[in-house]
């Protein structure tokens, strides 16, 4: 049903790991009475279990069919559930092999399908609804597939854009790459722990990212919405290289006290 | 291609051990070079890193408006405006373990706030009455829209189905704040996702956080919230602004 879990892969471990950080430190605290406060990387957990739910649902055949956002909003609530229930100690991992936990959460992941599937059966489709709202969700991967695929334009293409981007602030770097490449809500932007603005300070950075990319291109006879094939992973690679040379890496590993 | 990938490409298990850092340099290296000129693998990578991306944001906000956070670090450093969000959080701490005779002394309690609306339970009804846990929470939204808060308590203390948790969080902790018992409002609205909360519940339960902060004393972190929902748009913001207007700040 869902597609199996690669045996080397290491997120299993990790994120059983990390729950069982997280219920041993609730339990720590209930024993000493302890008041409101919680490990200020509860958050970390709840992502890494998210992300593990995420990718157990996109695993899955019966997740077929349904869009990314209500598979994230499964992932989303199923990962809370989880938690809680470790904090408050109705879901015991102490002793569970990575095998019997990934187990666990594919059953959570197929029930969690299976009861959207049946709210689903009661919510308008995109079958009916306008052409122009169904285009909109998926236009943007069309452009990327359409876009300039002759390799030689491609790779001069992907080499003027690093230079384009590179020129940009780091943060507005950050916040440009956010929007275009995962198209994030100003408001996810400016919450970002590794952007923290005001969303209106978002949409202006944003707004003068594109203007000076659209310059920079146009200066060197390309049109940034022609984004060939790889530029996500061209400019990941870029990116990361130069968040590095700051000391603030796209993808920060997790530091747990 | 390697070790960490199913024929040619790059397989979810590897993008997700890449997004968390878990990889090796050169599997990682290898699985970045794959996704340049495989457009299916690329967008595999893509929708994986944004996912945790979005993760990560909801996270913060998280963290910043109402969870619970970490163990003081017992100062309380003014931090620059831009970066008030990641204060609230400490500032949230500080507030919840400050002594008592460490608070503000003067805190009037804001207005009382409004009784939530009904939620809106469309074509939920029969699973909701699947199991006995969920007909209690039914039930227990009928007494708390009758303003019979303590049968509401009741019959909401109980966790429920995965559907209406967030619900059974919501109204219980309303229920609570009506029964004057501001500690245990607090501690149940903080372990309900604000993100996963429709409007008007998620604005209305943050401003009934805001009140179960200041009737339970802790000044520092009604404040903060408060200027988090001054921010927003709506009604619970136009309170949120005239209570700040009203109470002063530290």
């Amino acid at each position: 049903m869902t597609t199996p879990i690669r045996a080397d892969a290491k997120w299993p471990a990790h994120v059983l790991g990390l729950c069982l950080r997280l219920a041993a430190v609730r339990r720590a605290d209930r024993s000493a009475a302890s008041t409101a406060a919680m490990p200020a990387w509860r958050g970390e957990v709840w992502v890494a279990l998210r992300d593990a739910m995420v990718r157990l649902l996109r695993g899955s055949r019966l997740a077929t069919g349904v869009c990314v956002d209500d598979l994230e909003d499964l992932a989303s609530a199923k990962a809370l559930e989880l938690i809680l229930r470790a904090e408050q100690g109705e879901w015991v991992l102490e002793g569970r092999s990575t095998a019997e936990f990934v187990g666990y959460l594919a059953a959570v992941v197929r029930n969690a399908l299976a009861d959207h599937g049946k709210r689903a059966a009661r919510m308008v489709s995109d079958d009916d609804l306008p052409e122009e709202v169904v285009e909109s969700r998926t236009g943007m991967q069309d452009k990327a597939a359409a876009g300039a695929d002759e390799p030689a334009m491609a790779r001069e293409f992907l080499a003027g854009l690093r230079e384009c981007v590179a020129s940009l602030q780091p943060r507005a770097r950050r916040v440009w790459f956010y929007r275009v490449f995962y198209d994030m809500t100003t408001r996810d932007i400016a919450l970002h722990p590794q952007v923290v603005l005001q969303a209106p300070h978002v949409d202006v950075i944003l707004q003068r990212a594109r203007d000076s990319i659209r310059s920079c291109m146009q200066l060197k006879g390309f049109e940034p919405q022609d984004l060939p094939g790889g530029a996500f992973a061209h400019l990941w690679e870029c990116l990361q290289s130069l968040a590095e040379a700051a000391g603030d890496p796209l993808a920060p590993e997790v530091e747990i006290k | 291609m390697n070790a960490s990938s199913q024929g040619n490409h790059v397989d979810l298990d590897t993008w997700l051990d890449f997004v968390h850092g878990l990889l090796d340099p050169a599997v990682q290296r290898r699985a970045l070079e794959h996704a340049k000129t495989c457009l299916e693998c690329e967008a595999e990578f893509r929708s994986t890193a944004a996912s945790n991306a979005r993760a990560r944001a909801v996270a913060a906000g998280e963290s910043a408006v109402i969870a619970p956070v970490a163990r003081p670090p017992i100062h309380v450093r003014r931090l620059p405006r831009w970066a008030w969000g990641a204060a609230a959080a400490a500032i949230l701490v500080v507030a919840i373990e400050l002594p008592r005779s460490n608070r503000p002394p003067e805190q009037r309690p804001l207005a009382p706030a409004m009784v939530l609306p009904a939620p809106k339970l469309r074509g939920a009804s029969r699973g909701l009455l699947a199991t006995t846990a969920d007909s209690a929470v039914v039930q227990g939204l009928e007494a708390y829209d009758r303003g019979d808060f303590a049968l509401a308590r009741a019959l909401l203390s109980k966790p429920t189905s995965e559907s209406m948790e967030l619900v059974r969080r919501v109204y219980l902790g309303s229920a609570l704040l009506e029964l004057n018992d501001a500690p245990g409002a607090c501690r149940i609205l903080q372990t309900a996702n604000s993100e996963l909360i429709p409007e008007p519940w998620k604005s209305e339960s943050r401003w009934n956080l805001a009140r179960a902060f200041a009737i339970a004393g802790n000044g520092a972190a009604r404040d903060s919230l408060l200027h988090v929902l001054a921010a927003e748009d709506g009604e619970v913001a136009a309170r949120a602004r005239a209570a700040l207007h009203v109470v002063p700040s530290r």
